[in-house]
C-alpha cells in the first residue's frame, strides 16, 4: 500500500484479519468435531450432491441385501422340508413294498396302512409350510394354504415367485411351487398315499389292492424325482443368491468407502488446518495488540 | 524593509492563522474515530500587498476558509462497492437458513426420506403378503410426505422472513432518502449563505452511502451543492429539495412485496432490497422444485399402483392423494386416506412374466433409481432430482459467499482508499500540532520584536 495510512483504517484491516482468522479455526473445529467435511450443502455442492447419490445407491445395495437374505432364508428352509419329505416317501415305499408282500399277515398291514396315513399327514403338513406368514410352497398364491386339510388343492392357480435381488438384474425364482412337487397329472402325493392305505385295510379284492400298492410304489418314485428336481432348482437359486450377496457386499463396502471418501474429513489434514489456522489467529491478534503502541504523540514532550 | 505599523497587523493575522489551523487539527484529532468524517485542513493564502512601490511585500497571510480532503471519485467508487456488498450481505444471511433446510449430513431428511420410502417396497416384494412390511410402507410414505412438508413450510417460513426484511427495509430507505433532500437544502443554504457544511456534507455522505447499500444507488452532486440519487432504471429516489417514496404492492399470488417508484416497477440495480430480491426468487424457485418432485413421485408412484391389484384382489386406486383441485406440492403430497388405514389395499400384485420387475412393489421400488423422472426442469432418477436441489441451494449460496469474501477485500481497498485522502492520521495532526505551535510562537516573537523597534523608534523622539 501506498497510501497514506490512517489509524481508522489500520483498525479497520486489523478488524477483518481477526474475523477471517477466527472464520478459519471455526471451520477447521467444525470439521474436527463433526468429522465431516461437508456439514451443509454450501461447504462442497458437488460433494453433497455426490453423497447423496451414493447414499442413495447404498440404501438400495442394503434393501437388496435384506430381500437376498430373506429369499435365501425361504429357499433354505424350503430345502430343508423338502429333504424331510423325500425321507418320508423312501419309508413309505419301504412300508409299500413289505406291505405288497403276499407273507404280510392283514394284521401288519393294518398297522403299516396306519403308518401310512401317518406319513401323509406329515407330507401334507409339509406341504403347507410356513415361514413369517408366508406358505413356502405357496409361490404367488398366499390367501389359502396349498392344500386344505382333506388334501384338496387350492383353487386358484399359482405361480413361482420372483423377486429382484440385485440392482439392475433380472429378479430370481424365489420359491418352488407345490403344484411342481405334489402334484402329477390329475393326481397328488396325498391321493395316492390315501388310495396305497386304503388299498392295504383290503377292499375285498386282495388281486388288485396289490397291484394298487405296487403301482403305488412307482408313483411314489416318480413324485420323490419331482421333489428332487425342485430341490435342483432351489439348489440353482441359492448358489445364484450366494453370489449375489457376494458382489452385493462388495458393491455395498466400495459405496461406504466412496461416501467417507467425499464426506468425512480427513482428520490429520484437519488437525494441522486447525493448529495453523490457530497459529494465524494468535499472530494476528498480537499484532492487534502492538496496534497505536507508537504515535509521534508519544515523542513529543 | 521600513518599520511601519504593518508588522502589527502581519503578526496579527500570523497568530490568528496558527490559532486557525490548530482549532482545525483539533476538530481533526476529535473526530479521529468518527465513522465517516472526513478530514479537514485550513486554507491558508498570502496576503497580497498594498501600494505600488517596487519593494512592496505582502500582507502576511489570509484564511480563505476550511477545505475537506475528499475524492469524488474514490466517493463514488465506494458507493458501488458499498451496494454490491450490500446485496451480496443480504442475499448470504437470507439464504443461510435454507442451506440448514437441505442440510442432509446427518443422514436424515428429504433424501433419506425417499430413499426409505422406495427401499420398503423393495422389501414387500420380497414378501408382498406381509401385512407389517405393508404398514411398514405406509409409515415410511408419511415419513417422506412430512419431510417433504416440514422443509416446504421451513422455506416458506425462510422466505415470507426475507419479505417482511424487504418490506423493512424499503421503510428505511423512504425515511434515508427524506432526510437527504432535507440535508441537500440545509446545505445548499449554507454555502450559497457563504458558511461552512463540511459537517452536513459528511451526513449526507454517510446517509447516501446507507441508501447505496440499500439500493446500489448512484449520486451525482449538483453545481448547488444537492446530491441527486437514482435508481439503476434512472428513476430518482431524491432529486434537490424533493425526494420519491419506493411504494410496496403485494404480489399475486404469493403475497410477496414488489416495489414501485412512481407508479412504476423500480429497478433495484445492487444493494440490500436487490439481494433480498434475489433471495426470494431463489427461495421461490426451490419451493417449485420441491412440489415439482412430490408432484412427479406422486404421478409416477400412482400409474405403476392403479396397474397393480391390492391385497383383497381388486384393482388397486391411487397410493398418494391427487387433490380435487389444483396440483400436487410439497405442502398437500399425502398418502391416500383409504390406504392411510388399510395396508391391504397397497398392490403389490405380480406382473406378467417377462416384466423387469416381478411384482408392482418391485416396479415402484426401481422408480428410485430410474433416470427418467422428470420434475420441472429436471430430468433425473429422483434422488437425484432431488440432490441437484441440494446441490443447486448449495451452489447458490456458495457463489454468494464466495463474491463477499472477494468484495470484503474490495471494499477494504476502496475504503483504504478513501481512508488515504479522508481519514485522519494522529501522526500527522501531531506534526500540525507541533507546526502551529511553532508558527504561533515564531508569529508571537515577530510582534515582539516588532514592538521593539517601534519603541526604538519612539525613544529617538523623546
Amino acid at each position: 500500500m501506498t497510501y497514506r495510512v490512517t489509524d481508522s483504517s489500520q483498525a479497520a484491516v486489523l478488524n477483518a484479519r481477526i474475523n477471517t482468522n477466527r472464520a478459519r479455526v471455526e471451520v477447521a473445529r467444525e470439521r474436527i468435531s463433526s468429522g465431516k467435511r461437508i456439514n451443509r450443502p454450501s461447504d462442497d455442492p458437488f460433494g453433497a450432491d455426490a453423497v447423496l447419490r451414493l447414499r442413495t445407491s447404498l440404501s438400495s445395495v442394503q434393501r437388496f441385501q435384506e430381500n437376498s437374505r430373506v429369499v435365501k432364508e425361504n429357499l433354505e428352509v424350503s430345502d430343508g422340508a423338502l429333504e424331510g419329505y423325500q425321507q418320508l416317501l423312501d419309508r413309505a415305499r419301504a412300508l409299500l413294498t413289505q406291505g405288497a408282500s403276499d407273507s404280510t399277515s392283514p394284521a401288519n398291514k393294518a398297522s403299516i396302512a396306519a403308518e401310512i396315513d401317518s406319513i401323509r399327514q406329515q407330507a401334507l403338513s409339509i406341504a403347507n409350510l410356513s415361514s413369517g406368514g408366508r406358505y413356502l410352497f405357496g409361490g404367488t398364491r398366499q390367501s389359502s394354504a396349498p392344500y386344505d386339510s382333506t388334501a384338496t388343492p387350492a383353487p386358484t392357480p399359482t405361480q413361482q415367485q420372483l423377486v429382484q435381488i440385485e440392482p439392475g438384474a433380472y429378479p430370481i425364482q424365489a420359491d418352488v411351487t407345490a403344484e411342481t412337487i405334489f402334484a402329477n397329472a390329475g393326481s397328488t402325493v396325498f391321493g395316492t398315499l390315501a388310495t396305497a392305505a386304503s388299498a392295504l385295510r383290503g377292499t375285498g379284492n386282495p388281486t388288485a389292492d396289490q397291484a394298487t400298492v405296487l403301482a403305488s410304489i412307482d408313483s411314489l418314485t416318480t413324485f420323490t424325482d419331482q421333489s428332487s428336481s425342485a430341490r435342483a432348482q432351489i439348489g440353482a437359486s441359492l448358489h445364484g443368491v450366494d453370489e449375489a450377496q457376494a458382489r452385493l457386499d462388495s458393491l455395498a463396502l466400495s459405496y461406504q468407502r466412496s461416501v467417507d471418501n467425499v464426506e468425512s474429513a480427513d482428520l490429520a489434514e484437519t488437525a494441522i488446518e486447525l493448529t495453523q489456522a490457530d497459529r494465524a489467529l494468535q499472530a494476528t491478534l498480537q499484532a492487534t495488540s502492538a496496534f497505536g503502541r507508537r504515535s509521534l504523540l508519544d515523542f513529543l514532550t | 524593509m521600513g518599520v511601519n505599523f504593518s508588522a502589527f497587523e502581519i503578526g496579527r493575522r500570523a497568530l490568528h492563522a496558527s490559532q486557525f489551523g490548530l482549532a482545525v487539527t483539533g476538530q481533526n484529532i476529535a473526530n479521529v474515530n468518527t465513522k465517516g468524517y472526513t478530514r479537514q485542513g485550513a486554507i491558508l493564502v498570502s496576503a497580497p500587498s498594498t501600494g505600488t512601490s517596487r519593494l512592496q511585500i505582502g500582507t502576511g497571510v489570509s484564511i480563505l476558509g476550511i477545505q475537506q480532503f475528499r475524492d469524488r471519485f474514490v466517493d463514488s467508487r465506494l458507493q458501488t462497492e458499498i451496494g454490491i456488498s450490500g446485496r451480496l450481505t443480504a442475499q448470504r444471511d437470507a439464504l443461510s437458513p435454507v442451506d440448514a433446510a437441505f442440510n442432509e449430513s446427518d443422514g436424515n431428511g428429504i433424501s433419506a426420506s425417499i430413499n426409505d420410502f422406495f427401499g420398503a417396497f423393495r422389501s414387500l416384494e420380497a414378501n408382498p403378503v406381509s401385512i407389517p412390511l405393508r404398514t411398514d410402507v405406509i409409515a415410511k410414505a408419511n415419513a417422506m410426505t412430512s419431510a417433504f412438508s416440514t422443509t416446504r413450510a421451513r422455506l416458506v417460513e425462510i422466505r415470507s422472513d426475507s419479505d417482511a426484511q424487504l418490506r423493512s427495509e424499503v421503510d428505511q430507505l423512504n425515511v434515508l432518502s427524506q432526510q437527504v433532500a432535507d440535508l441537500n437544502v440545509r446545505i445548499s443554504t449554507a454555502e450559497n449563505g457563504g458558511g461552512n457544511a463540511a459537517e452536513l456534507r459528511d451526513q449526507r455522505d454517510q446517509l447516501v452511502n446507507q441508501v447505496s447499500e440499500l439500493t446500489g444507488a448512484r449520486a451525482i452532486e449538483t453545481a448547488e451543492g444537492m446530491v441527486t440519487l437514482t435508481l439503476a432504471d434512472g428513476h430518482a429516489l431524491v432529486s434537490g429539495d424533493h425526494f420519491t417514496a419506493v411504494q410496496i404492492q403485494d404480489s399475486v399470488p404469493d403475497g410477496l412485496a414488489s416495489l414501485t417508484i412512481s407508479g412504476q416497477p423500480a429497478v433495484i440495480g445492487d444493494g440490500r432490497l436487490r439481494g433480498l430480491q434475489n433471495a426470494l426468487g431463489t427461495i421461490g424457485g426451490q419451493i417449485q422444485s420441491l412440489d415439482d418432485l412430490a408432484a412427479s413421485i406422486t404421478s409416477r408412484v400412482n400409474t405403476l399402483h392403479t396397474s397393480g391389484t391390492d391385497a383383497y384382489g381388486n384393482t388397486s386406486a391411487n397410493f398418494f392423494q391427487v387433490p380435487s383441485s389444483g396440483p400436487v406440492t410439497a405442502a398437500n403430497f399425502s398418502v391416500a386416506a383409504n390406504i392411510k388405514v388399510d395396508p391391504r389395499l397397497i398392490a403389490a400384485s405380480p406382473l406378467p412374466s417377462g416384466s423387469a420387475s416381478a411384482t408392482v412393489a418391485g416396479a415402484i421400488a426401481e422408480l428410485l433409481n430410474d433416470p427418467t423422472s422428470t420434475a420441472g426442469s429436471r430430468t433425473g432418477s429422483f434422488s437425484s432430482i432431488y440432490s441437484s436441489i441440494v446441490s443447486d441451494a448449495g451452489k447458490d449460496l456458495r457463489t454468494v459467499e464466495d463474491g463477499l469474501v472477494t468484495q470484503q477485500a474490495i471494499m477494504s481497498q476502496a475504503l483504504a482508499q478513501r481512508d488515504a485522502t479522508s481519514g485522519v492520521s494522529l501522526d500527522e495532526e501531531a506534526i500540525n500540532l507541533l507546526q502551529f505551535q511553532k508558527s504561533y510562537e515564531a508569529a508571537a516573537r515577530f510582534l515582539k520584536i516588532a514592538d521593539e523597534m517601534t519603541q526604538t523608534i519612539m525613544a529617538l523622539g523623546s
